[in-house]
């Protein structure tokens, strides 16, 4: 990583300005291939006609996943809450719910469906969420360093 | 974020030109450009080299009393 870095020729507001367009080419990238997923299963494509798509929606999803809880980050707006764990799980059962509903006309399928994704995406929200709050705590207790090795760092 | 009035008095004052500025502390002109535009809010890191090339203080060129920070 290190060495992709040295070979920028990039200074530092030019390499702001393009973690910023990486950044909205990589949401681009993410809400796209979601959408091409969702629309190609609802149109009942054949699985195989969007697997590639769904499998890079997932690498990017565990991407993104991984690398904010390695740094102890979860989101802009706010940190993770109950609320809106419920909040998350409930759209996902209502999603799920909906969906099954309006293809096999089948209540009690319907049903069974939303409650599965509401416990799903709750307990994967909590766990993550727990995850999160242990890495936030481990890097906000890092130990200082002793002050005389900062004086040798005050020379360029 | 205000337009940086001293920092561009700074440079003038030693006759140099924004290219001349960007040269010599290793970044590019739209930068230096964007700095004294008030656009560009630059790391403490390139702020100490432009005091440097420029025989200024950062509070010389960079301190904002309160009032005119935004």
């Amino acid at each position: 990583m290190n060495t992709i870095f040295k070979s920028s020729k990039l200074d530092e507001m030019q390499e702001i300005q393009m973690l910023k367009i990486e950044h909205y080419g990589l949401w681009l990238a993410f809400w796209g291939l979601l959408v091409i997923t969702i629309v190609q299963a609802s149109m009942k494509a054949p699985f195989q006609q969007y697997a590639a798509e769904g499998f890079l929606l997932c690498v990017l999803a565990v991407f993104e996943l991984a690398a904010s809880l390695k740094y102890g980050l979860w989101d802009r707006t706010g940190k993770p809450s109950l609320w809106l764990n419920l909040l998350a799980a409930f759209a996902a059962a209502a999603i799920t719910g909906g969906s099954t509903f309006a293809e096999q006309r089948y209540w009690p399928g319907a049903l069974f469906s939303g409650v599965f994704s509401f416990l799903l995406t709750f307990g994967i929200l909590k766990f993550f969420a727990s995850l999160y709050r242990k890495r936030r705590a481990k890097l906000d207790h890092v130990e200082e360093d002793p002050i005389s090795n900062e004086e040798d760092d005050s020379h360029d | 974020m205000a337009k940086n009035l001293r920092l561009k008095a700074a440079r003038a004052e030693k006759d140099m030109t924004q290219g001349d500025l960007a040269e010599a502390v290793g970044v590019s002109r739209q930068t230096i450009h964007a700095i004294e535009k008030g656009e560009y809010n630059p790391t403490i890191r390139l702020c100490r080299a432009i005091c440097r090339v420029l025989g200024k203080t950062l509070d010389e060129l960079f301190w904002e009393e309160e009032e005119t920070e935004q």
